[in-house]
């Protein structure tokens, strides 16, 4: 039997993520944000003027709209929206291969091992540094099959209806306060269309990487499954540990047209001095599937409710989510399902963990609306506190307007089960490995729906956050 | 620098309310209006406002006189061997003339309700009538104690109910160390049950270390009724308290029900049962707030709606850092039984401690159908069947009513209103 390794919470990640490099840029935008700043960023761009005018239209959105009064009300306060740097542009050019890639950002992605991992299982893989898409590639098959897998600024330059036909459509700029400041300065992201009845059946994987400080990294990803077509997207994401704050605001819209399935994964893993707060949310026609596996392991404050909008008869919609909160930690994560069409479904699991003071919150919403007959939707939200200091929180909301709905939620907060402690202890583990082992089963629902690779990478994630959590 | 507001209702209008009542109740209804004059209307941006419009109780058209005696209490004569061990049941009022040491530790001192603050500081300062129940420590009140409340006609009118009531009533049951009770209290509908009538209500109990209540609500307000109801509990060490709330009446219905673990080994349940017919809308909100060690409360509210009726039931489990060994669980469940019928749950968990169990559990759907077509394989018409359903449905909670003569009286009552709403056709809407 392989024992769990114990590590030390946070050691591991100042040296495998937590460096930074020197900062060579080719632009950086003052801290603030402007009108101007936003036109600069357009004009840099040479985007088209419909363009430009939904950024300053989104700025106005942004200027109006007041903060959430609700999750961290504490913590999203101190964002400081001045000290921050809107755009950074680290280098001319999206290299097609690693060789083009200049040479202190490919040694980043190096160490995160982002080409190597290509090499082995991707499909198709983006790299993101800071504001801009440094790194893109696509397997020629796939591209010989039209499958597009762009930077969301190549995808604009490349595919311009397809963008204005779909962007903003499911998440409008004035949605919340987020998704405004998004829409008004958002760099990079990826654009994805699947073309109708083909599938994609490795991975396709994007990669984000903060480098400077009091960053702030506004990705648009846009992924559109034509009809009948299947696709798996996977991102993860780290940054610098520094003593200030950094912030991550992406928007994130999906397209299932009828038939096709997206997947789609986070491993959020940012360094604890970001925010991290996104918009993600997918639209499902007849008979697609959306899912979404959303791990939230780093960050300061995450603030992200996937959710999936079941406009098509029998569509379907999953979330799959975990959570972690350490010392200064809070992961305010959940789900929303929206079934507006008959015969849809959703499942939502959630699991947190909380430790050291740390605090997770679910926040959920599933909503029938009264056209969608014959609804059957299920949340399960468990959540495990290591120590008498953490926090957990649930906040679900149900609003069944169609009779015949069958709607179920279940949850549940305890500690580790001292019965199964005593059991595998018994059985010769040592307290912590036994208490690891319990936590990774507990995961275990998420972790087995992931590529093989990068449930082991989780499992090891996972140990990391959990040393000392014992004794 | 805030300006001190001053009060709309001028000081001798508030003392006339209660006349006998001693001169620190007097201060404290003044401080309790000026809060209210302070505070702002509660507009749908409030969290506790989403789903039940604010506007149907902001007092907006209705003439707020003070006056007495706009509420007519009632009980049942309080049974000899109680009354010869010192049990004491009363109208208020007569209560705080009489009895001005149990009731001055008690009347308002179960903590201000963590909702509808507005709404609670203007019982605060207005109420003026209700019901007073109190067992001595060690004593056990072997028959269930029953009151009632309804409104009165305004004026000293008799019958007359004006069509622009508003009414304070107050509820204060005491149950000291050791002592056990069983309380029903209910709420008539009145002369004119179709008349507008706003209710401010607030319900306190108290039980002190070791003593049980079992208390059960019946409210049949009239249709025209818009209901605020404040319930809270105070609960102290080894204290068990079950509620039983059977919401049969009223047009639209706010509650808010807490019950507070305030010392260890509470053990607290609350359970409730809702039937809406026509437009009628509950929205009720419940606190668990455990404060205490090895503390175990549960919550079963159940729904069953037909016509366009809705039902919100938000309930929050909180668990305090004191709270270890905490046992908290809720469920909620909702039977729709027309396409117009509307369910929201919200059951929330905050929990900062890690020695705990704390779960819930939600459910809403139809009836079954396969229930439906056994029974009426067997000779049952339609209506028949689903109304057996419904009976079956609420069978959970109203077989753990302790009393059989109370159990009996609220089976009795579901089943009348079923036929009420099978006779109006009140659930073909939609």
């Amino acid at each position: 039997m392989s024992t769990p390794k114990p590590i030390n919470i946070g050691q591991d990640y100042e040296t495998k993520y937590g460096f930074h490099d020197p900062e060579k840029y080719i632009f950086k935008a003052q801290k603030g944000l402007t009108a101007r700043g936003v036109e600069e960023i357009s004009e840099m761009k040479k985007e088209p003027d419909w363009m430009r005018q939904f950024r300053l239209k989104s700025l106005e959105h942004f200027n109006r709209k007041p903060l959430p009064g609700w999750a961290d009300v504490a913590m999203l306060s101190q964002i400081n929206f001045d000290n921050i740097h809107y755009y950074l542009k680290p280098t001319d050019k999206e290299g097609r291969s690693w060789d083009e890639v200049p040479e202190d950002i490919k040694k980043t992605f190096d160490r995160l091992g982002i080409p190597e991992a290509e090499r082995k299982f991707l499909a198709g893989v983006s790299a993101q540094y800071e504001s801009e898409v440094v790194y893109h590639s696509i397997r020629k098959d796939l591209e010989a099959q039209g499958v597009v897998f762009l930077g969301m600024d190549e995808g604009l330059r490349r595919h311009p209806e397809l963008v204005k036909r779909y962007m903003g459509t499911i998440i409008p700029p004035a949605d919340n306060k987020f998704s405004a400041l998004n829409s008004a300065v958002w760099s990079g992201g990826s654009f994805v269309y699947v073309p109708k009845n083909t599938k994609v059946e490795i991975p396709l994987q994007a990669y984000f990487r903060i480098n400077s400080e009091n960053m702030g990294q506004f990705e648009r990803t846009l992924i559109i499954a034509d009809e009948g077509s299947s696709v798996h997207y996977i991102e993860g994401c780290t940054a610098p540990t520094y003593s200030s704050d950094s912030l991550h605001s992406a928007v994130v819209e999906l397209i299932a047209l009828p038939h096709s399935h997206i997947r789609y994964t986070t491993i959020q893993n940012w360094s604890n001095n970001v925010y991290n707060l996104v918009t993600k949310r997918a639209i499902a026609y007849e008979n697609a599937i959306v899912e979404w596996l959303d791990g939230n392991l780093g960050s300061k404050l995450t603030m992200k409710y996937p959710g999936v909008y079941l406009a098509g008869p029998k569509a379907r919609g999953e979330v799959i989510s975990v959570a972690f909160a350490g010392k200064g930690q809070h992961q305010d994560a959940g789900a929303k399902m929206v079934h507006a069409a008959p015969e849809t479904s959703s499942t939502i699991v959630s699991k947190s963990i909380s430790k050291d003071g740390g605090r997770t919150s679910y926040r959920g919403l599933v909503k029938v609306y009264p056209q969608a007959h014959h609804v059957k939707s299920s949340v399960r939200c468990d959540a495990l506190l290591m120590d008498e200091i953490s926090r957990s929180d649930t906040y679900p909301t149900m609003e069944i307007d169609a009779q015949d709905a069958q709607i179920g939620h279940e949850a549940s907060v305890s500690k580790v089960g001292e019965e199964q402690l005593f059991y595998l202890m018994s059985r010769g583990l040592k307290e912590q490995e036994a208490t690891t082992l319990i936590v990774n089963g507990f995961f275990e629902a998420f972790a087995k729906e992931l590529p093989l690779e990068y449930a082991v990478e989780l499992n090891r994630l996972v140990q990391m956050e959990m040393e000392g959590s014992v004794g | 620098m805030k300006s001190v507001q001053t009060s709309q209702f001028p000081a001798e209008t508030l003392e006339a309310l209660t006349p006998e009542a001693p001169k620190e109740l007097q201060v404290e209804r003044r401080k309790a209006a000026d809060r209210f004059t302070a505070l702002p209307w509660p507009t749908a941006v409030h969290e506790e406002w989403r789903r039940t419009d604010p506007a149907r109780f902001n007092l907006t058209g209705w003439s707020l006189k003070p006056q007495q005696r706009t509420v007519t209490v009632g009980w049942e004569p309080l049974p000899e061997a109680a009354a010869r061990q010192g049990v004491i049941l009363t109208d208020l009022r007569t209560a705080l003339r009489e009895h001005p040491d149990r009731v001055m530790p008690h009347l308002f001192q179960s903590g201000k309700p963590e909702q509808l603050e507005k709404h609670a500081a203007l019982h605060q300062a207005l109420w003026s009538d209700g019901l007073f129940c109190w067992v001595p420590a060690g004593v056990r009140v072997e028959t269930p104690l029953s009151a009632w409340i309804e409104p009165a006609g305004t004026g000293g009118r008799s019958g007359a109910a004006e069509t622009d009531s508003v009414i304070f009533p107050h509820l204060l049951v005491v149950v000291e160390e050791g002592a056990e009770l069983t309380w029903v209290d209910e709420r008539r509908p009145g002369p004119q049950p179709a008349a507008p009538i706003w209710i401010n209500e607030m319900t306190e109990f108290f039980v002190k270390r070791g003593g049980t209540l079992r208390a059960v609500r019946l409210q049949q307000w009239g249709t025209g009724a818009a209901e605020l109801q404040l319930q809270r509990a105070l609960l102290h060490r080894e204290a068990c308290f079950s509620n039983w709330i059977m919401g049969l009446g009223g047009g639209i219905t706010k509650g808010n029900i807490e019950a507070v673990l305030s010392e260890p080994a509470v053990r607290a349940e609350l359970l409730g049962i809702h039937l809406g017919a026509g437009r009628q809308h509950f929205d009720i909100h419940t606190l668990q707030d455990h404060r205490a060690p090895n503390g175990f409360s549960n919550l079963l509210y159940k729904s069953a709606l037909s016509g366009q009726a809705e039902a919100v039931t938000t309930g929050l489990i909180r668990v305090t850092p004191e709270a270890r060994k905490t046992d908290a669980y809720q469920a909620n469940r909702n039977l729709l039984l027309n396409p117009g019928a509307h369910a929201d749950s919200i059951p929330m968990l905050e929990i900062e401690t890690n020695e705990v169990r704390c779960t819930h559990g939600v459910a809403t759907g139809p009836v079954d159908d396969d229930q439906i077509f056994y029974l009426m394989s067997r000779g049952l018409s339609r209506p028949l069947a689903q109304r057996l359903i419904i009976q079956g449905f609420f069978e959970e909670v109203l077989n753990q009513i302790p009393a059989e003569s109370v159990r009996e009286q609220l089976i009795g009552e579901l089943s009348s209103r079923l036929d009420r709403i099978d006779a109006s056709g009140e659930d073909s809407g939609g």
